[in-house]
């Protein structure tokens, strides 16, 4: 695949171009925003990954200049220093497929760039068994077998979870999931959307030891992701550290 | 950080209705005032009952009845013939009394003449000298046959009986004439309004003489003859005669005439004749409603009248007493209702039209034939204005001295007890209101000192939205953009004058000005101004409202908070160079790693990424309880499971790779709080975070229990504890644990337990720890429940 990546942070354009072509993708190194609107006029890309923070146009800025442009349909995925959850939420309401706030770990990183790359070329499968991982979805019979188990679910549960695993890895605004789910007439309590999360997540024990996480992407919605073990570097020193530790007094 | 400034009066209800503005009475006076409508109503009714019974102003009502009657004549019916014992007669004939021998002769004249019934008027009480005279007049009676005579009946009669008939002589009643009583007697005034009826005690009436020939006109004879002497009578006067106007009325002729065949027979013929005296000296003579001052009535005249009436019903009776008091209390009633709900003035012509009203029922009434006398009903009209003057002011007089006394005693607010003087009472109201007066004219002295101190501009206006007072820093404020007095101004243009120096100000003054015309109360969230100076206002609008929360008007207050607002854009900027500008060049740094960097010695890199690691941590940590301290939370309902779930997942990669196991028991159903949620999950983070640091190997314990309205969650370790001197400072900011003996130091600012502390606060709860060193150690916070439907 071919990607574009837009940092005027030299070391984190490096870093991130390296991760995509240890994951075999080709890479454009960009500077500025300008540098990519006028390189889009003669190349495509399948993904753009854009810093938020650089001189001239900001991310947001290129953001909203792509999503108006032949090319509004490239997936895009924000990186960016900022923390707020505020901050994020601007990102993906300007039309972000996803953001990661840095410093980057590699293993979300991949992991992220994958979701997208994979929901770009997927055509929405419509067989009627749908299995992810461990769970397998029979639209049919609105069930779901777990390891083979069945999980009773109600309608509406099993629409959410469906909806969930169909754009695994994809933050979804709480808007979008009521109209997806519910219908647009729907006039619900906001309280209805979280309870409903929270008994999927029970029932299908979407729990980061099982392997998925459903979490809350503050103020704008939800995402369903798998669970990744990240190798941190704190936690390799904090085993080293342990290695010569003496034992801890009884 | 936001201006923690007090509104000034609770904003209970959103919206002031305007219809409630007006000012009334206070209710207590209101009710005050009713009493005392409610006793002249029932006087009014009383007096109007007594007055319709007892009749005091019987001569109003007699004038009224008079004049109704004289625009409502009768037309006199040519069936009715009068022959006249008349002044010409008497000349011709000689003194009265004449022979009987006349009398029979005139009867038989008429008889000859073809008389329907001959009501002879005279009385023939006594026999006469010559009983031939008798005689003859006895055969005349017989021969005619319809010969009606009248009788007395004088009550009370003699040697104490209750009455006494005086008969004709015995010879003519053996004649067989028809009888009569034929007594007029006047009413107190003079007046003969009524022939009076009189009955015996047992009911059976006494035929009075135009009924006797009434009867014979028809054919009929009469049932009932004279009473016997001493019978109990009983009179009644309420059937009254429409009298023919005067002169005119009825047909005369002269009895000399009749008597010498000079009358044409046509005027006697088929006719029924009264034959009576007119004659002057005569005396038989009455004052009636239609004979004005001067004139009188002849007695026979007055028979015709009556008698024409009888015959065609063509009466006037006098209305039954219950229904005169119904027509009197109407108008009386509905006058008092006006009195309650209407303006003075209104009143009046209210009044008045009432009056003419009842005079003009009443008249129309007597058309129709019915009496109903108007005079009570226009007097309690009249009486009705001034009473109920004088119990208002009475009222009003009676109020405002309990008022001032009540006032007076209260004491000061700005002054001591005050002294009144005893004994006359209008002098004791004088010097309670002087005090009063004196008190308010203190009171707003002391207002204004009072809103001139305050350190903000303060606008009060009314509820129209005119400025009322304006304190000195408000003048101070207004002066360069607008000249002259704030106070009488409409708030609109005062705070229009600010509006070039405004951004957006015609808008956010015209919104004002709106809400204050609509009554509304502006909404609870503070307005800020920022003028072209660079100053920045905060603008708040509140009710006054008195002690029975009825609306007074409005204070603007509009408070200088610049230098606030300054602190604040610094504070935020350096939040945003520690949030971005210094995060970056750390992701830089760990980026470098990522690449170039592989070429350093493991270890070097390896710590290299863990100070910029611990560089990025302490600045996100202190970002975050910065703003916890400041920001204030969103809060919504929300699951505190849902948090706990969330944060349990956030770490599960660390204790993962500590070789860690947390156990979460969770509450059956949910655990609904209002809470901000990623606030309480970065707080549990936090503190699961400082159990897997710090909690040694094996398993960290965490859950929510529901307990008594409140949510409570706890994190359990199995570390080393906490020893008990450290306990209570394990909340205060940049404080941090000394390791234990042996043990590597954590990295971290100290600051993640007082985030938790913090966050807690601002959701209303509290934080607790409970540890033993060598036991491992408990912390934990709870919330309170939303309610059930929250």
């Amino acid at each position: 695949m071919r990607c574009a990546v837009v940092d005027d942070d030299r070391a984190q354009a490096e870093l991130v171009r390296s991760l995509l072509e240890g994951a075999g993708h080709s890479c454009d190194m960009m500077t500025s925003g300008r540098a990519l609107i006028s390189r889009l006029r003669h190349e495509t890309y399948d993904l753009v990954v854009l810093d938020w923070c650089m001189p001239g146009l900001d991310g947001v800025e290129v953001l909203r200049m792509l999503r108006q442009g032949p090319y509004a349909g490239t997936p895009v995925l924000m990186l960016t220093s900022r923390a707020d959850d505020g901050d994020v939420v601007t990102g993906l309401e300007a039309g972000a497929d996803d953001y990661i706030v840095k410093p980057l770990v590699p293993e979300v990183f991949r992991a992220r760039v994958e979701a997208i790359l994979r929901r770009a070329a997927m055509q929405r499968p419509s067989a009627p068994v749908v299995r992810f991982g461990p769970y397998s979805f029979d639209r049919a019979n609105e069930t779901v077998r777990f390891d083979g188990k069945e999980v009773k679910l109600t309608a509406k549960e099993f629409a959410l979870a469906l909806t969930f695993f169909e754009n695994l890895a994809r933050p979804l605004a709480r808007s979008w999931l009521l109209e997806t789910v519910w219908g647009t007439a729907a006039d619900l309590e906001s309280r209805t959307l979280d309870a409903h999360v929270s008994k999927v997540r029970a029932k299908l024990h979407l729990r980061a030891e099982t392997g998925y996480r459903l979490l809350p992407v503050y103020s704008y919605g939800y995402r369903l992701e798998r669970a990744v073990a990240v190798e941190e570097a704190p936690a390799a020193q904090t085993t080293h550290d342990r290695k010569e530790a003496p034992p801890a007094p009884a | 950080m936001r201006p923690e400034l007090r509104p000034l009066a609770e904003g209970g209800g959103r919206s002031a209705p305007r219809a409630a503005v007006r000012h009334h009475a206070p209710p207590a006076a209101r009710r005050g005032l009713l009493f005392e409508w409610i006793g002249l109503l029932i006087g009014a009714v009383v007096a109007v009952a007594l007055a319709t019974w007892t009749r005091p102003i019987e001569r109003l009502d007699n004038l009224l009845y008079d004049a109704a009657l004289r625009l409502n004549p009768r037309t006199p019916s040519a069936d009715i013939q009068i022959v006249a014992i008349d002044n010409r007669s008497l000349q011709a004939l000689g003194e009265w009394p004449w022979p009987r021998r006349r009398h029979a002769e005139l009867i038989d004249r008429l008889r000859a003449a073809g008389a329907r019934v001959i009501g002879y008027d005279v009385l023939f009480l006594e026999p006469a000298a010559d009983p031939a005279d008798d005689r003859a007049l006895a055969e005349a009676i017989r021969r005619a046959g319809n010969v009606v005579l009248p009788y007395l009946v004088e009550v009370p009669g003699k040697d104490g009986r209750a009455s006494e008939v005086l008969r004709p002589v015995g010879a003519l009643v053996a004649a067989g004439p028809a009888l009569g009583h034929a007594g007029l007697r006047p009413e107190r005034d003079g007046v003969l309004r009524a022939i009076e009826r009189l009955s015996r005690a047992d009911g059976t009436p006494v035929p009075h003489f135009i009924e006797a020939v009434d009867a014979r006109a028809r054919g009929a004879r009469l049932a009932a003859g004279p009473p016997p002497d001493g019978a109990r009578l009983f009179g009644r006067r309420n059937v009254r005669i429409r009298f023919a106007p005067l002169p005119g009325g009825y047909g005369h002729a002269s009895f000399v005439d009749v008597l010498e065949g000079r009358t044409p027979r046509e005027f006697l013929a088929g006719r029924i004749i009264l034959v009576g005296a007119t004659g002057s000296g005569l005396g038989d003579r009455f004052a009636t409603p239609v004979s004005g001052d001067a004139a009188t009535m002849a007695g026979v005249e007055l028979l015709a009248n009556a008698l024409d009436g009888a015959r065609s019903d063509d009466v006037i009776r006098v209305a039954p007493l219950p229904a005169q008091l119904a027509f009197a209390l109407v108008p009386v009633l509905a006058l008092m209702a006006g009195l309650l709900l209407l303006r003075p003035r209104t009143n009046l012509w209210i009044g008045a039209g009432l009056g003419l009203l009842v005079l003009a029922a009443a008249a129309g009434l007597v058309m129709a034939g019915w009496w109903f006398p108007p005079a009570n009903a226009l007097v309690a009209l009249a009486l009705l204005f001034p009473l109920w003057g004088w119990r208002r002011l009475d009222f009003a007089n009676r109020y405002m001295a309990t008022e001032l006394e009540a006032l007076a005693g209260e004491g000061g607010f700005l002054r001591g007890e005050r002294e009144v003087p005893v004994g006359d009472p209008v002098a004791r109201q004088v010097a309670l209101m002087h005090g009063a007066i004196e008190d308010v004219r203190n009171l707003k002295r002391f207002i204004a000192e009072s809103l001139d101190s305050l350190p903000d501009a303060a606008l009060v206006t009314d509820l129209d939205g005119r400025v009322l007072i304006a304190n000195e820093v408000a003048r101070a404020l207004f002066a360069p953009y607008r000249a002259g007095d704030l106070e009488g101004q409409p708030l609109a243009a005062v705070l229009g004058a600010l509006a070039p120096a405004l951004d957006g100000g015609e808008d956010e003054v015209s919104d004002i000005a709106a809400r204050i015309r609509r009554g509304l109360l502006p909404s609870p969230e503070p307005r800020e101004w920022t003028l072209d100076d660079g100053r920045v206002l905060d603008v708040r609008l509140a009710f006054l409202s008195d002690d029975t929360r009825a609306p007074l008007g409005w204070i603007v207050r509009l408070a200088d908070i610049t230098r606030l607002r300054e602190t604040e854009r610094q504070r935020e900027e350096a939040l945003k160079l520690l949030t971005h500008d210094m995060r970056s060049p750390q992701a830089s740094i760990l980026a470098l790693l990522g690449t170039e960097g592989r070429a350093l010695p493991r270890d070097l890199a390896d710590r290299l990424a863990r100070y910029a690691r611990q560089t990025l941590d302490l600045a996100d940590q202190y970002v975050q309880f910065a703003r916890a301290g400041t920001v204030t939370p969103t809060l919504a309902p929300m699951d505190l499971a849902d948090a706990l779930v969330d944060a349990v997942d956030d770490l599960w990669p660390q204790a993962r790779s500590r070789g860690i196991r947390v156990e979460t028991a969770l509450p059956e159903g949910e655990a609904l709080v209002m809470g901000d949620r990623a606030l309480l999950t970065r707080a549990i983070h936090n503190l699961l975070g400082n159990a897997l640091k710090y909690g040694g190997r094996g398993t960290v314990e965490t859950g929510i229990r529901l307990d008594g309205g409140e949510a409570l969650l706890f994190v359990r370790d199995h570390g080393q504890g906490i020893a008990e001197a450290d306990l209570a400072r394990v909340w205060e900011p940049f404080h941090r644990l000394a390791p234990a003996e042996g043990q590597p130091a954590e990295s971290g600012a100290g600051l993640g337990l007082p985030f938790v502390k913090r966050v807690v606060a601002r959701h209303g709860g509290r934080v607790f720890v409970d540890s033993r060193p060598g036991e491992g150690a408990t912390f934990g916070f709870a919330i309170p429940l939303a309610g059930r439907d929250g």
